[in-house]
C-alpha cells in the first residue's frame, strides 16, 4: 500500500508539473510554421493563376494588335520566341511517363532506392532533351531554362512548388523515338536496376493528344543586358 | 478487509488513468513537434517567401506590359515599343542573342560526372542564374547533354547577382559541397555569354 501510494503521489506530481503551457512550447512554433506554409502555398497558387491570366490577356491583345497592325512579322516572331522559352501551352503527340515510389513491400534493396527522387527527374529531363523532346511538363509544371527540381529533406519541389508522387511527365515529340529512348536500359541503367530490385514504378506510353501547360513562373533578367543596353 | 480491497481498486484505477494520460500526452507532443518536420517546414516557408516575391514581381511586370499593350491599341508607337522590348527579353532567355552582365565564373580542373553537371545546372537555376555557358556553349531552354558533351577542364560562366551566386555556391552545404568537387569561383563585374550556335 505504501509503495502504491508513493507511486500515485509521484504521478500526481508529474501530472501537476506537466502544465499545458510547457507542453505546448515545442508545438506552438511548429503549428505557426505549418499555418504560414499553408498560407504562402495558397498565395503562390493565386499568384501563378494571376500570371497565367495576365499572359492570356496579353496574348489576346497582341492578336488584336496583329489584326490592326501591319508589323505582324514582329508579333509572329514574339509568339515563336514565347513558344521556345515555354510561355505557350502546347498540344501534340508524345509520351507520358509515370514515375512513382515502389509499392512492393517484399522488395530487396534499400528504402531509399525504392522511392522516386528529384535526382531521377533531373536525369530524365536531361536525357529526354537529348533524345528529341520538344516540351516537357512534370505534374503540370512546365520545364524551362529557369526550372529547378529539388528535394528539401523529404519534399520534392518543381518550379519551387511542392509536388507528391506519382510524378507524371508529359513529353511532346516523336512518340516512337521517345519510346525507344525510354526503353534503352543501358541509358537508364540506374532507374531500370531499381525497377527490378526495389520495384520502383517507371511506366511510359505513347500518346496522341498530350498537353504541356505554359510556364507560370518568372524568368530572372535583372542583370542580363545586350550590347545596345550597356 | 473489504474497504482495503475497495481502496486498492480505486487507487489502481486512478493510477491506470494517470499512466495512460501521461503516455498519450507524450505521444501527442512527439507527434506534433517532430524536429525533422519542423526543419522541413522552415525550409519550405523560406523557399515559398522567396518564390512568391519573384512571382509578385513578375505579375507586376505583366500588368505593366498589359497596360502598355492596351494603350498600344490606340497608340501604335507604344505597341511597337512593347513588342520590341519583349522580343529582346525573350531572345535573351532563349539564348538567341549575346548577353552581357555581372555574375560568377566557375573553373573545374578535374573531370565531372554527368550527374554532377546536371545537379550543378539545376542548382544554378534554383539560385537565379539568368544565362549560363559551359566551355563556351550557351545553355538554352531545351538543352540536354551526354556524358561526353563536355570534358575537363570546365569553365562555366553564369550571369546573375554575383554576391548571391558566389555565396550560394561556396557556402557550407551548398551545391559544390554536395557534389563534392573543388572549384574556383570568382565574382565578375561584366562578362559576355555568346548566343547559342544552333
Amino acid at each position: 500500500m505504501f509503495i502504491i501510494g508513493l507511486a500515485v503521489g509521484g504521478l500526481i506530481m508529474a501530472q501537476w508539473k506537466t502544465k499545458p503551457v510547457r507542453v505546448l512550447n515545442p508545438v506552438a512554433p511548429y503549428a505557426a510554421l505549418r499555418d504560414t506554409r499553408d498560407n504562402l502555398t495558397v498565395e503562390q497558387t493565386g499568384l501563378k493563376q494571376e500570371i497565367t491570366l495576365l499572359r492570356k490577356d496579353i496574348k489576346l491583345t497582341q492578336s488584336q494588335l496583329k489584326r490592326d497592325n501591319q508589323e505582324s512579322q514582329q508579333l509572329e516572331e514574339l509568339e515563336r520566341l514565347k513558344e521556345v522559352i515555354g510561355l505557350t501551352e502546347l498540344k501534340g503527340q508524345g509520351v507520358q511517363i509515370i514515375l512513382d515510389d515502389s509499392r512492393d513491400l517484399n522488395a530487396q534493396g534499400t528504402a531509399e532506392a525504392a522511392i522516386a527522387h528529384a535526382a531521377d527527374m533531373r536525369d530524365l529531363v536531361n536525357y529526354l532533351w537529348t533524345r528529341g523532346a520538344k516540351a516537357i511538363s512534370i505534374n503540370n509544371e512546365r520545364i524551362t531554362s529557369s526550372s529547378s527540381i529539388d528535394c528539401i529533406i523529404n519534399t520534392v519541389m518543381i518550379n519551387n512548388t511542392k509536388h507528391t508522387t506519382p510524378f507524371v511527365f508529359n513529353v511532346l515529340g516523336d512518340p516512337r523515338q521517345l519510346q525507344e529512348a525510354l526503353q534503352d536500359k543501358n541509358a537508364l541503367i540506374n532507374i531500370y536496376n531499381r525497377v527490378r530490385r526495389e520495384g520502383l514504378v517507371f511506366n511510359f506510353s505513347r500518346q496522341k493528344d498530350l498537353t504541356v501547360p505554359a510556364y507560370a513562373g518568372s524568368f530572372p533578367t535583372d542583370n542580363m543586358k545586350v550590347r545596345g543596353q550597356l | 478487509m473489504r474497504s482495503i480491497n475497495f481502496g486498492l481498486i480505486l487507487v489502481s484505477i486512478f493510477l491506470g488513468f494517470i499512466i495512460t494520460q501521461q503516455f498519450y500526452l507524450h505521444q501527442r507532443v512527439s507527434q506534433v513537434s517532430k524536429p525533422e518536420e519542423t526543419n522541413t517546414l522552415g525550409l519550405e516557408v523560406a523557399n515559398l517567401i522567396e518564390t512568391n516575391n519573384k512571382l509578385a514581381k513578375e505579375a507586376a511586370n505583366l500588368k505593366d506590359e498589359k497596360d502598355k499593350l492596351n494603350r498600344g491599341l490606340l497608340d501604335r508607337q507604344t505597341a511597337n515599343q512593347t513588342v520590341a522590348e519583349n522580343t529582346l527579353k525573350y531572345k535573351m532567355i532563349a539564348g538567341a542573342i549575346d548577353v552581357y552582365g555581372p555574375g560568377v565564373t566557375l573553373y573545374f580542373s578535374s573531370r565531372l560526372e554527368q550527374t554532377q553537371l546536371i545537379d550543378l545546372l539545376n542548382a544554378l537555376r534554383n539560385i537565379g542564374a539568368e544565362a549560363i555557358s559551359i566551355n563556351g556553349e550557351r545553355i538554352t531552354p531545351n538543352f540536354g547533354f551526354s556524358a561526353t558533351t563536355f570534358s575537363s577542364p570546365y569553365t562555366i560562366l553564369v550571369i546573375g547577382e554575383p554576391g548571391l551566386l558566389e555565396n550560394a555556391l561556396t557556402r557550407r552545404g551548398g551545391i559544390l559541397d554536395l557534389i563534392t568537387v573543388q572549384a574556383q569561383v570568382q565574382k565578375q563585374d561584366k562578362m559576355l555569354i555568346g548566343a547559342a550556335k544552333s
